[in-house]
This record gives structure tokens, sequence and C-alpha cells, in this order.
């Protein structure tokens, strides 16, 4: 167990949790978060190795060029229906990558950027992943996070109750961005070297196949199953050529046979009142027949 | 840069759609019958291309045979992917997006499936042609273009006599209008269903050994799918012809595209411009189902 | 309440986490990553390096499931078997040598867990693949933890810091870097075929083929030649007709296609097909299975960079053993993994502590002259940690399909 796993495994986590509110609660899929974390990690990465910005002012940068992005994006995308938001999603990171690749005066195009300061180590990440989740967290049990689900249970019903669909779709999915956004930062700045590859579809439908398994509503399944899921072929490094086929297999699993993930909509806090449940006495009412 | 250039990027042009459109075709059925984007269709294309193979190459049979046993392969392969993939999802009528989803899992599976068998190299079919350029002066005709651009038309029509004039076709068109009326009027939808995916693996099949003979094999062919998913919306939903004609429209943009700008910057243009074409006409050119509220 | 239980939930899942990663290390035995060929000396169940045993630990990292993982898999045997020869010639000063071999699947994140891995397991030195993608991640890891990377990753900001100019201490190239291969291939073109116009065709979602591209550009450019146009593709992209047509209709005496080989094979095949004579320019990928993939069209006017004879020299027994023992043609990836383990024994030989990592990446660095390996002799710059005099043949392809050597040349600096 070495500290890059960790590291990695984290900003998995970080991902996971970035979709968490845009798919699982609102029910919109989205191939293309991974691009979000790209360009975070590109502005910060290059606002640090070329105009020698600090920290802070990268970070910031990175997250709110994110969520910029995000509202130019969103306001057309959202419009459509869930399918071709879905795909458009995957466009939008083809097309990122595209531009990364083509712009390379200043991306290094497909040779990547390098030589990226090393400001963050696992204090670092670790902060982060738990920043983000107190986030997302306060977010589900938000009115926001009602919002959503209602939007994804039935959109029009939703409507019907006075719930503006498209702004709490606006709002989720800037909120979504810049969270990936972060996670690119945060990775930037450790592995210190990026090249547009390694932001792919892939990356991005591997953190929906880890939300999907989780359980979809529930934050603490998205976690455990990212770190679970991350961490598992570490340690079963034989089957390293199946592991995408694991992952496939799961998630067929998943939607065939319990399309509500692995928890359903349970979080950790519930095993804290079923446990305290178990420990209290429970008083009759005094004229209980 | 003479009248030459022109007519024979014209020529590249129309060979792009060619190729296109056959993937276009088979994804088509599914979108205009089911009504969500099979994104599985890619991984059928990969397996028919390796099945063609193994009938081109190592049985040493022509382009005839290959392409009927690809077919057939690639039908059964369709019946599988229903079966693993969407048959559950039709029982609990599941939301539509879970189909994508699905989709998407199931052409990442297989083509993974198909990197552990036959490793990341690439394969070739053997050339098929005696002559395989048409040479028209200073023009040249890619002999393996001209040839799937004719049997794109013929599926086409054959496609469109099955379901506009066969008793099939119209149990095919009365589920795709809406399953369970359907299955009111006695028609058995799940068999239905079934059949359709046999009939656009089939597609995917010759889909498949056509574009294994045009490029190089490997587990990841079936990801030019993501065209045929551009030129089934452009040509709009529940058209068949709609989409060919998406199909060329795409490739011809893609080639002017290249000529004028270049290709690098080529996905973000077709991003901006698949989506201006979703917000305008989401119905495409010819479609007839009207898009629905997710 | 919820919410703060739910900071609470973030907080605990955290104490789980960390206190899984304080855990004592499980030290797992390296185990075989599937695939592997079948000369391996079978692993001990030690993983210590030092002088308990006799024992002394390399570490490989290269891509075994990837999409380079043809390449991969060579590279591994040419690195088992230079083991196996050492250790049949006594080992290093007595003491056996022993590699684990690790899977980046073409990933950065996996090429910098398996260097951790492989330094928290005792590796004294690590053989590296031919991946920059991998190869210059690890630099940066490879100054915290000092343990020397011996590969082929022919980016130059592999073996030298782009931002401060200077060299990465623990980084070593031990072939010619893509500057120097595509200012060969320049040359060549320029002063044997005579060109004076060029086109160049390449994937620029590929590093590979933009870092040959570039230097390539700039260097005929230097010469006075005419770049008649730069088309690109995407990755995915298997249709280059426009682009080849667009370059076409300015008459270059020249294409430079440096590619994988599978795009090379197709932009070959089209480039004729659209009836262009001139020539074709390639890179290193131009070797098997490139003969089968344009099958049905004649390779003519073809010239590309091959790094090595396969069949004289000192890469003459490899690569009759690697045909006698696998059955089939070996890519110079076999000299390639050989060559790094020689470099490394090189220097394990003559350290006076086999332990200290430090002491071996210096050695590596000032006294790696001359030494035998599979590719002839190999003396590294110490200025830059990439070879001095190495250079590599021009060939093409003979009417049966057999690469021929048309002559070795080196590169200017």
């Amino acid at each position: 167990m070495n500290e890059s796993v960790l590291v990695f495994t984290l900003i998995t986590v970080i991902g996971v949790v970035s979709i968490f509110p845009l798919t699982g609660l609102t029910g919109l899929f989205s191939f293309g978060q991974a691009a979000y974390m790209a360009v975070g990690a590109y502005i910060a990465g290059i606002l640090a190795v070329y105009f020698k910005m600090p920290l802070i002012v990268c970070m910031i940068s990175g997250v709110v060029g994110c969520g910029l992005l995000s509202v130019i994006v969103g306001y057309p995308t959202l419009k459509l229906r869930r399918d071709f938001f879905a795909l458009m999603s995957l466009f939008l990171g083809e097309a990122i990558r595209a531009v990364l690749n083509a712009s390379g005066d200043i991306t290094g195009g497909a040779q990547g950027l390098s030589s990226i300061p090393k400001w963050i180590g696992l204090p670092g990440v670790f902060l982060g992943t738990a920043v983000v989740i107190v986030l997302v967290a306060m977010f589900k049990y938000s009115r926001f996070g009602r919002m959503c689900l209602a939007i994804k249970t039935d959109e029009l019903a939703a409507k019907s109750f006075g719930i503006s669909v498209f702004a709490t779709k606006m709002k989720v999915y800037v909120f979504t961005s810049m969270i990936a956004g972060f996670a690119g930062v945060l990775y930037a700045f450790y592995i210190q070297y990026i090249d547009p590859n390694m932001f792919g579809w892939t990356t991005s439908s591997s953190w929906v196949i880890f939300l999907f398994f989780g359980g979809t509503v529930s934050l603490t399944g998205s976690v455990l199953s990212a770190v679970l899921l991350t961490m598992l072929p570490e340690l079963l490094r034989f089957a390293s050529e199946l592991r995408t086929v694991i992952y496939c297999v799961i998630i067929i699993g998943v939607l065939n046979f319990r399309p509500q993930g692995l928890l359903g909509d349970r979080e950790i806090t519930d095993l804290y009142h079923w446990i305290k449940d178990k420990f209290t006495r429970h008083k009759l009412p005094e004229n209980a027949a | 840069m003479g009248m030459t250039f022109f007519v024979q990027q014209l020529i590249n042009g129309i060979s792009k759609g060619a190729v296109y459109a056959l993937i276009a075709v088979g994804f088509a059925l599914i979108f205009s019958v089911l009504k969500f984007s099979n994104f599985a269709h890619g991984g059928m294309i990969s397996i028919s291309a390796f099945i063609g193979y193994y009938f081109a190459k190592t049985l040493g049979l022509g382009l005839v045979f290959s392409l009927v046993a690809a077919a057939i392969g690639g039908g059964i392969i369709g019946i599988i992917l229903d079966t693993i993939g969407f048959y559950n999802l039709r029982k609990r009528k599941s939301p539509r997006i879970f189909y994508f989803v699905s989709s998407i899992t199931c052409g990442i599976l297989f083509m993974n499936i198909l990197t552990i068998l036959f490793g990341t190299t690439y394969y070739s079919m053997p050339p098929f042609f005696e002559n395989p350029v048409i040479k028209l002066g200073a023009l040249r005709v890619v002999t393996l273009d001209a040839v799937i651009l004719g049997t794109c038309v013929a599926l086409l029509v054959v496609l469109m006599i099955i379901i506009q004039k066969t008793k099939l076709g119209l149990a095919i068109r009365t589920v795709a209008i809406d399953d369970t009326t359907a299955t009111l009027m006695g028609i058995n939808a799940n068999t239905i269903v079934r059949v359709t995916f046999f009939l656009a693996g089939s597609l995917a099949g010759v889909a498949g050994v056509f574009l294994a003979s045009n490029y190089t094999i490997d587990p990841f062919l079936g990801n030019m799918v993501v065209k045929g998913f551009i030129a089934s919306v452009i040509g709009g939903l529940g058209s068949l012809p709609g989409a060919i004609i998406g199909a060329f429209l795409l490739s011809l943009v893609e080639v002017a595209l290249t000529v004028i700008t270049g290709d690098v910057i080529a996905p973000a243009i077709i991003f901006v411009l698949t989506l201006t074409f979703l917000l305008i006409r989401p119905k495409g050119i010819a479609g007839k189902f009207m898009q629905e509220k997710a | 309440m919820k919410k703060k239980l739910m900071a609470l939930l973030a907080v605990a899942v955290m104490l789980v986490f960390v206190l899984a990663a304080c855990a004592p290390k499980t030290d797992n035995t390296p185990t075989q990553t599937p695939g592997e060929a079948e000369a391996t000396p079978a692993p001990s169940d030690e993983a210590s390096g030092d002088a308990d045993g006799g024992e002394i630990l390399i570490g490989s990292i290269q891509d075994l499931s990837g999409a380079m993982a043809v390449a991969g898999k060579m590279t591994t045997w040419g690195v088992e078997r230079a083991v196996a020869d050492i250790n049949a010639a006594g080992g290093i000063n007595g003491k056996t040598l022993k590699v684990v071999t690790y899977d980046c699947k073409l990933d950065p994140n996996e090429g910098v867990n398996a260097y951790n891995r492989l330094v928290d397991e005792g590796a004294v030195a690590i053989v590296g693949p031919a991946l920059s993608n991998i190869g210059i991640p690890i630099a940066a890891v490879s100054e915290e933890k000092k343990v020397p990377f011996v590969g082929q990753f022919m980016d130059e900001r592999a073996t030298i810091n782009e931002q401060t100019g200077e060299v990465w201490n623990y980084m070593f190239l031990a072939e010619p870097s893509c500057l120097q291969q595509a200012q060969i291939m320049a040359n060549y073109s320029v002063t044997e075929l005579g060109i004076e116009s060029v086109g160049i065709l390449y994937d620029s979602s590929n590093a590979y083929a933009a870092s040959h591209a570039g230097p390539f550009q700039d260097y005929v450019e230097s010469k006075g030649v005419e770049v008649v146009g730069v088309e690109t593709f995407g990755a995915d992209a298997k249709d280059y007709k426009a682009q080849i047509s667009k370059l076409m209709a300015k008459n270059p005496d020249g294409i430079f296609i440096p590619n994988y080989v599978n795009t090379n094979a197709l932009a070959y095949v089209q480039a004729r097909q659209l009836g262009y004579e001139g020539y074709i320019i390639g890179n290193n990928t131009y070797t098997p299975p490139f003969t089968t993939l344009v099958e049905g069209t004649p390779i003519e006017d073809l010239v590309f960079l091959f790094n090595l004879d396969m069949d004289s020299g000192n890469t003459k027994e490899i690569t009759e053993a690697y045909r006698e023992e696998v059955g089939e043609e070996p890519a110079f990836n076999i000299a390639f993994g050989y060559d790094d383990v020689m470099i490394i024994a090189n220097a394990l030989k003559n350290v006076s502590d086999v332990t200290d990592t430090v002491e071996i990446a210096d050695y590596i660095e000032n006294n790696t002259k001359d030494v035998e390996t599979a590719s002839g002799t190999i003396t590294l710059n110490p200025e830059t940690h990439r070879p001095i005099g190495m250079g590599a043949y021009v060939a093409d392809y003979d009417a049966e399909g057999n690469i021929n050597l048309i002559g070795y040349y080196l590169p200017e600096d």
C-alpha cells in the first residue's frame, strides 16, 4: 500500500462524488465529467508552470474556469432529452481533448504538460476529499438535493410542483463540474505531468460505473464502491487484464438485477441510527393495551 | 488546386460516407424501433470483424462467404446482446436511460473480451479485389468503397421492403409505436424485439466485414459507431433513409472541414454542429418521432 | 442533525482509510503478471534486495496488457533473458540477480504506483518501458525516491526537466531520443533522397507521433526544404484520404508519416491508392505487422528508421534465441530490455554498496562507457543521460517483403 495508490484512489473518490449529485440525485448521465477534470488540471497547471502563480490562485482559477465552461456548455445541452445529453457530454469530452491536442503551444498538445510543481501530497488530497464529501452530503440533504430527486423521479410532476427544472439542473451541473475540476487541480499538482489522454470518456465511464455499483442515491455507497473497486485491482494484481471486463459485468449485473445498487439509498448514518436503536430501551406508554 | 482536386475530395467524402452509412443503417434500426441509442452496436461490429477475419483469412473463403457468415454471426450476437443487456430492463420497465448505459457497458464488454482473446495487435483482411483502385484519369476511386456504397443502398432497399411490405415489418412498426398495445393486438413484443436485434446484428456483421477490409482490424474498430449515431440524429429518429443521408452529410462536412481548417479541432466543431442541430431540429431531416421529455 | 452526522461520516470513512494505510505493509509476494515469456527464472519468496541470500532485486515496468503490450512483452523477454545470461555467467560478483515485472497498462497512474511499489519492495534499479507518458511522471517521483530508472522513453523531457533545464538525476535513456531519430530520417531524406519539398501527416492525439513531427519539420526547414503542408487527424480516425489529397495537390517529393504501425499502414495504402508516387518517409514503427497490414499494395519508395540490425553483431544471439523460443520474428524491443539490464548490471558490478541507489545512479551517469549490450556498445552522456554516438539504420523493404538495411546513420549531436 503506497502513497500514490492512496492518492489516486482518493482522487477517484472525488470524481465519483462529483457526479453523485448529477447522476445519482438528478438522473443526468454524463460521460464527460473527466473533461472538467482536464480543464481544471490544465488551467491550474499552465498558471503554475508558465505564469508562476501560487497554489491558491491556480486552484481557484481551475475550479472557476470549470464553472464558467459548464455554464456555457450546460445552457444548451441541458435542454436536450436525457440520452442526447449523455451523448453530447461524451462529445464534449472528445472536443476538449481535441482542443488540448491542438493547442500544443500552450498545453504541450498530445505530449502533455510536464514539470508541474509538486504542491499537493497525501495530506492535501485527504483534506480535499473530506471537504468534497462534506459539501456533497450537505447538498444531498438540502432543499436542492430534494428537488434533484424529484426531477429524477418525474420531471413533469416536479415542474407542476413549481420546481424550476432547468435552473436546478444548471446549478447541479455547475456544482459537479467545479468539483471535478478541483479533482483535476489536485491531480495535476501531485503527479506533476498531465496529457489529454488521461481524461477520456473511459475515466468518466468508470466513475459512472462506481456510482451505480454503490447505489445511485447513496453517497456512502459511492465512496465505498470507488475505494473498493480502485483498491481491489491493486491487491488482486493478477486480474489486471480482466479489470475492465469485471467492471462491465458488475454494471450489467447491477442494471439487470439490482438497479438500486449495492446500498440502495442507505447511508452510513443509517447504520448509526440502527446501532443506537438497538441500545435504547423502548418505554411502553402508560396505557398501552 | 483545380477541378480534379475538388472532385477527388468529393469522391473521398462519398467514400467515407458509404462507410458511415453502413454503420448508420444498423444503428438507426434500433434507434427507430426501440428508441434508444444502442452503443453496443460498435461491439457487435468489432466481433463481426473478427468473425469475418476468421472466414476470410483462416478459412480462405471469399468476400461473399465472409459477409454471410458475419451477418449470421452478428445476428446471433444481437440476440445475446438483448438477453444480457436489455431483456431484464424491459421486464422491469426501467427508465430509458438505463438502456443507454447498458448498451455502452455491453459495447465496452464485447470489445474488452476481444482484447483478451486477440490481444492489442492489428490484423488485416486479405485483399479481395484484383484491382483495388479504379482509375478515372487522375481521379481515384477505391473499389471497396464503391462496393460498400452499392451494398449499402441494396441493404437499405431490402430493409425498407421488409419493414413496409411484410407482415413482420408491420409487427415491427407496431412495436415501435407502442409495445404494450402491440401485445394487446396479439403480437409477441418480445419476439419482435429479438428479431429486430437479429436484424441489427446482421447489419453490424456486414458493416464489420467491410470495415475490416477497408481498414485494419482491432477490438476497438467498433468505436466508429459514434459516426452512426451522429448520422442517425441528423437524418432523424425513425427514418432509415434519413440515417443514410445523414451519413453522407456528415462525411462531406468532415472532408470540407479537413480541406478548409485541418482536422485537429474537428471534434470540437462536430460537437458544436451536432448540438446546434439537436437544438434546432431534434426531429432531424426526415424524422417521424418527436423527441420525448425524458 | 443529519448534516452534522454526514460530516462525522466523512471523517469516519477517512479515518478507516488512514488506518488501512498505516497498517503494516502487506508484503505481497511479487506475482508474475500473465503473459510473460516462458524463459523466467522462478522467483523465490524473498523480496529484499541486499546481501542476505546473495540476491539483488531489480524491477521492470512494462505495458503488458494495454495498446503497446506487444512491444512490452518483447521488452520483458529481453529483460529476463539478460538476467538469465548474467546469472549464468556468475551473477553480480557472485550474487544472483532477480527481476520483478509490473504491468503499467499504458496508464501513468499505474506506472507511478508500480515504481513506488518496486521501491518499497527493495528494488535497487528499475527498467523502464519505451513509453514517454510513463517515463515523464516517474521522472518527478524518481527525484524523491532516488532509485535509477533506465528505459527507452524517448521524449527528451523524460531525461531533462523542461522547466529547469537540468537533467533528472535518476532517469536514463538507452536509445536515441525522438529528436535524434527524427533528425536521422530528415537528414537522410534531404541528403540521400534529395527531396526539396515534403508534407507531414500525423496523429495529433499521439504524443509519439507529435514528438517526431515537430523536430522533423524544424530540421528540414533549416536545410531549405519546403514543407508544403502539415496535416493531422485525431484518435480513432481511419480515413486520411482527404488529408492526403490535400498534400498531393501541392506535389511534395515525399511525405513524412510517423505514427503507430496500424495508422502508418492505413496511410501508406491510402496514399498509394490515391496515386501518390513520391517517397513515404517513416519512423521506427514500420516493422511487422506492417507488411501484413498493407497486403495487396506494393511496398515501394518507402524508407523508415530501424533501430538495430537484428541479425548481426551482439543482437544476433538474442534474435535467434527469441525465434527459437517464441517462434516469431522479434522486434528491437527485445534488445531494449536487454540493454537496460546490461547498463544497470554494469553499475551493480562496480559499486561498493549494491544497496546504495544513489551511488548506483551516479555510476550509471558517469561510467556507462562502451557497455556491451544487445545493441552493440552504449555510452551515456553524463550531461544528458542519453547515448552518445548511437545512431540507427535507415531501411526499406525489398521485393519479397523483407527488411533491407540501407545504411547506418548517426544523429548530429
